[in-house]
Order: structure tokens, then C-alpha cells, then sequence
């Protein structure tokens, strides 16, 4: 078992290893990464949020990279100390939507009957809330701030991500080695995590992957209404929509976080769609 | 097929109860004193007691919910909490702003995706199919804010095309914000279009129509758009939640009056009565809209159009998620 799923793993990276745009997108979402975590090394957290009054509306110079806002802050620093927040929000809200999709998609469709009625119904009425509005709520019942955030995206996320793992689950569930597993006399929730959910792995990781991005720019959406995490602290949306306010005179303010945030989701769709192709050679180029 | 839609109708009722017992109790937990937010710090305790008896504020979590659902029942949703009104008048008036948007939009997504995404996909790796899906990964790799934003700077503010804001230039007001959310979804039909035409175009009975010399517009579209559009129909189902979601970006973009908003203003408010409304009608109506989708799938499916008809026969042979899974 244990030869078999390494080495399936191993043939997918060499698939993806041909895919140059994609190696390049990795690259690049691994350098952001990297980035977000440095970002005390690579400038002060105090210059993103140190009003400066005489360099408002700074135009990009040799001082201020990407110039600065309305209150006079550097925005490089907003920026690169934005990704923080920004990523973590996208890769923190897909971790806990995974965790949460993977164990109920699957058991849903393992044990099926009664529980997967309820599981699915359950699904049914949260993805009948807009995502946005259900974020709201929690934030209105919670108060602001990154975990809620991170638990509000996650949950908008979770109907979907859930239909596609039972969806998964229920195609591997039919097989043979399932069978074995059963009569070898391992219980259903042994089944589940040491047969189904690695099995299910390569699409639980494409589907995670693309969440990303989306989670990514709900983030921004959610700050864009006023819902982010609470100022000063820099996120990309909130420095694009307070940007927005003064983009006929001042686009500098918005071009910035645009171009980081099209990056990440550009970059994280593109490895989405390479590791797909390279889990499933069959989808090459369909998608 | 008019048991199951009569059958499906009746399922909306407790998940609407289930949605609504949600959101209640979300809002409820917030420590926010209602009387006390609405008088203001200085009204005396005794105003502001008074206030909260008057909402219910009184009595236990559950009792205010049940009561809540008894008026809904009666489709008296009381009175706003911030404005002293009934709380049916904004949801008449700004409903159908919603309802517009969202429709206008989706149409838009699927005149634009779809015949894009089937030319994609007869053409794959063509100039056109590379630029068609290059855009539509940009496009959904930028916030609808932001390419929203972008727009009123353009066609507003430059070139006095449209108007900026506002639903009262009649039709014109309408254009950018459709237009916008309604391009912005269009990037992921094409997509879903491309791949799923791509998949119906290499199967056997696609090869078998051809070579019995049918014209190449029938083939593509009689029989491989047929094939794909079922999970077509899907994801359009799938995708109405996040549009929906962006129309309430495009409302407050725009400063259309309409749900979204409403529900915004309303939870900043803590206006308990018009948040509880504004919501149910929004997942009413996407229960409703989730609805024409099953529905739909019948008309494109034969298979499942069978299914249903034997229903009367068998007992309960097919589900709903049978048909949608």
C-alpha cells in the first residue's frame, strides 16, 4: 500500500516537473510565501502603519517603491506586511475547510443513509445563504478579527468542497481494496483515514489548491464591505478598496495590491489546473 | 414531475427554518443591547428597558425565535428596529432591484460564456482559444470590486457613457452593473463550458455522427453541446450562491438599493427584524432558483425526465441529489 501511494505521488511530480508554467507558478507561490513569513526581514512592520502627513500621495520613487497612501504610509511595507494577512486568511480558511470537507464529505458517503441525508441537506441550506452574507453573521455574532474570518471564509466554502469529496469518496467506496479493508475487519473510521482519504488525496489537494485563491480573494471581498481584520493592519483587499476612494488621482494606490493579489490567484489557479493534469494525465489540456 | 416539484416546495420549508434558526442565533450572540444602541447612551434605564421589552428583548433566546417564525408564518415580519416601520415596505422595494441584478448578470455570464467556451474548446489551442482562457484566468484572479471600480472610471467619469450610481436613470443604470458581475461569472462558464464540450467532443457517438456527414454546426451543437450541458446546468446552480454574493459587491459598488445591502445595513444596525426578512427572501429565492435548475435538468435529460415519470410507480426511486449528483 505504502510503495504504491508514494510512487503515484512521485509519477505526478515528475508530470508536473514537464510543466514549466506551472514549475514557474509554484516558484512564484512559494516566493510569496516566503515573503509573508519575512516580512519583518524584508521591511519594518512599523513603516506600514506610521502615518506620515508630508509624503501623502507619495508618487513610486527610490524612497517609497510603490509610493505612498492618503495617510502618508510607505505602501511597499503595506503591501509586502498585506500578504500576510492575505495569505493567511486564503491558506488557513482552505486548511480548515479540508480538514472539515474531507471528514464529513467522506464519512457522509461511507456511511451514506440517514447521515449522509443529513450531511448533504445540511450542505444544501448553508450554500442557500450567499457566502458573503453567512460571513456577516458570524461576524455580527463573533465581533471582527482574523479567526473569525478565517472560520467565516471557510465555512462559505465548506457546501461545495464537501459535494466533491463525497462525490470522490463514493467512486473509491465501490472498489475491491475497500472490500478487503472491511473483511480484514478495520472499522469504518480506520477505513476512512487510512484507506479513502489517501486515496482521495490528489483531488482534495487540486480542489484545495484553487480554493486558495478563492478564499484569497473572498478575503478581499470581505474587506472590501468592511468586515476585514480591524485597521491599522495592513490586508491586500482593505488597501485596494481604500485605494479605490482615490484612484482618479492616486492609481498607484490601487495597481500595487492589484498586480500582488492577480499574481497569487493567477499563479495558484495555474498550479491548480498543472497538478490536476498531472494527478489525472487524462484531463491534460481540457480544463 | 408534478409530485416531486410539489414535493421539492414542500422541502423548502424546513430548510428554511433550519437557515433562518442559523442565522437567529448568530445574530443573537452578539452582546450588542438593542434598546441601548437604538436611545443612545444617555437614555435613562429605564427607556431603554422598556425599548427591549417592547422587541422581546426580555425573554428567553428561544421563545423570540418561535415568535419570529409565528409572524413569518403569517408573512408579518413586524417592524424595523431602526427605522419604526414595517419592515415589508424596503423588502417589496428593494427585492426586485436584487432580482434584476441577478437575473441581468447571469443572462450576461451565460450569452458571453457559454458560445465563447464551445469555440474554445472546437478550437482548441488556437490563438483565440489561448486569449479567451488567458482572459477569463485574469478575470477571476481580480476582485469584481476592484474590475467594478475600474469600470465606473471609465465609462462614467471619462466617457460619460452610463451613469456612476443609483437606479433611477431607468434601463442606463442598469448596464454596468449587469455588465460587470455578469463578465466577471462569465470567465468561469467559459471555462466550465471549454472543458465539458472538450469532454463530450472526443466520445465514439460524436465521431459516429460525423462521419454520417452531418453538418458541423449540428454536431456541435445538437450533440456535443446537448452532452454538456448537464453539468453545465450544475454549475450554474452551483455558482448562483457566489453570484448572488457578488451582487451584493455590485450593490454597494453601485449604491443600488437592493437585499444585499439591506442585509449589510441591517446587521450594522442590529435591526433584528429586517436582517431576519431580508435573508429568508434571499434564500427563498435561491431554494426557488435551485429549483428551476432540477427542473431544467429534466427538460435537457431524458434519462432523468424518465426517472421522475416512473416515480408515481416505484417508491421514491430518485432523490433529489440522485439527479444532481
Amino acid at each position: 500500500m505504502k510503495v504504491k501511494r508514494r510512487s503515484s505521488f512521485l509519477e505526478a511530480w515528475i508530470r508536473l516537473r514537464k510543466n514549466k508554467l506551472a514549475i514557474v507558478c509554484l516558484a512564484v507561490v512559494c516566493l510569496l510565501i516566503l515573503i509573508a513569513v519575512f516580512a519583518d526581514l524584508i521591511t519594518p512592520y512599523e513603516n506600514a502603519i506610521a502615518n506620515n502627513s508630508a509624503a501623502k500621495f507619495a508618487k513610486p520613487s527610490a524612497e517609497h517603491w510603490f509610493g505612498c497612501d492618503n495617510l502618508g504610509r510607505d505602501m511597499f511595507a503595506r503591501v509586502i506586511h498585506g500578504s500576510r494577512v492575505s495569505l493567511l486568511l486564503g491558506f488557513g480558511a482552505t486548511a480548515v475547510a479540508t480538514v472539515a470537507a474531507s471528514l464529513l464529505g467522506s464519512a457522509a458517503a461511507f456511511i451514506g443513509g440517514k447521515f449522509d441525508t443529513v450531511v448533504m441537506r445540511l450542505a444544501d441550506i448553508l450554500s442557500s445563504i450567499p457566502p458573503i452574507l453567512l460571513s456577516l453573521a458570524i461576524a455580527a455574532g463573533f465581533g471582527r478579527g482574523l479567526p473569525q474570518l478565517v472560520i467565516s471564509i471557510a465555512i462559505g466554502s465548506l457546501p461545495g468542497y464537501v459535494r466533491i469529496v463525497r462525490s470522490t469518496v463514493l467512486g473509491i467506496s465501490g472498489q475491491e481494496y475497500i472490500e478487503a479493508a472491511r473483511s480484514m475487519g478495520f472499522g469504518t473510521g480506520k477505513i476512512i483515514v487510512s484507506e479513502i482519504l489517501p486515496n482521495a488525496l490528489s483531488t482534495i489537494l487540486v480542489q484545495a489548491t484553487m480554493m486558495v485563491s478563492a478564499n484569497i480573494l473572498s478575503g478581499t471581498m470581505l474587506s472590501f464591505l468592511g468586515l476585514g481584520v480591524p485597521v491599522p493592519r495592513p490586508e491586500w483587499g482593505a488597501i485596494m478598496s481604500d485605494g479605490l476612494d482615490y484612484i482618479r488621482y492616486a492609481s498607484h494606490l490601487v495597481i500595487f495590491p492589484t498586480i500582488f493579489i492577480a499574481i497569487t490567484a493567477l499563479s495558484i489557479n495555474i498550479l491548480g489546473d498543472g497538478l490536476r493534469d498531472a494527478f489525472d494525465p487524462r484531463l491534460k489540456g481540457k480544463a | 414531475m408534478f409530485k416531486y416539484i410539489i414535493k421539492r416546495i414542500l422541502i423548502m420549508i424546513p430548510m428554511l427554518l433550519v437557515v433562518t434558526f442559523i442565522v437567529f442565533s448568530l445574530i443573537s450572540m452578539s452582546d450588542v443591547d438593542p434598546g441601548r444602541s437604538k436611545l443612545g447612551p444617555e437614555a435613562s434605564q429605564e427607556l431603554v428597558d422598556e425599548l427591549n421589552h417592547k422587541y422581546g428583548m426580555d425573554q428567553p433566546f428561544l421563545i423570540r425565535y418561535f415568535k419570529w417564525v409565528w409572524g413569518a408564518i403569517r408573512l408579518d415580519f413586524g417592524d424595523s428596529w431602526y427605522y419604526d416601520h414595517p419592515v415589508s415596505v424596503d423588502i417589496a422595494a428593494r427585492f426586485p432591484n436584487t432580482i434584476k441584478l441577478t437575473l441581468l448578470s447571469i443572462g450576461i455570464a451565460l450569452i458571453i460564456g457559454i458560445p465563447l467556451g464551445v469555440l474554445a474548446a472546437v478550437k482548441q489551442y488556437s490563438w483565440a482559444d489561448r486569449v479567451f482562457t488567458t482572459l477569463s484566468m485574469l478575470m477571476a484572479a481580480i476582485p469584481t470590486f476592484c474590475i467594478a471600480t475600474i469600470g465606473v472610471l471609465i465609462f462614467c467619469w471619462k466617457l460619460h457613457w452610463v451613469p456612476a450610481t443609483g437606479v433611477v436613470n431607468g434601463w442606463k443604470s442598469w448596464i454596468l452593473p449587469s455588465l460587470t458581475l455578469g463578465i466577471s461569472y462569465s470567465a468561469s462558464f467559459l471555462r466550465f463550458t471549454r472543458s465539458s464540450v472538450l469532454d463530450t467532443i472526443r466520445q465514439d457517438y460524436i465521431r459516429t455522427v460525423r462521419s454520417k456527414g452531418v453538418r458541423e454546426r449540428t454536431v456541435i451543437w445538437g450533440h456535443s453541446f446537448r452532452n454538456s450541458l448537464l453539468p453545465l446546468i450544475t454549475i450554474t446552480g452551483m455558482m448562483l450562491g457566489g453570484l448572488l454574493g457578488g451582487a451584493v459587491i455590485m450593490e454597494s459598488v453601485f449604491v443600488i438599493p437592493g437585499l444585499g445591502t439591506l442585509v449589510m445595513n441591517s446587521i450594522n444596525q442590529y435591526d433584528m427584524p429586517m436582517t431576519m426578512a431580508a435573508i429568508t427572501m434571499l434564500a427563498a429565492m435561491y431554494m426557488l432558483i435551485m429549483l428551476v435548475v432540477d427542473i431544467l435538468y429534466a427538460v435537457v435529460d431524458p434519462r432523468i425526465r424518465a426517472r421522475y415519470t416512473s416515480f408515481k410507480k416505484k417508491k421514491a426511486p430518485a432523490k433529489a441529489e440522485g439527479g444532481a449528483a
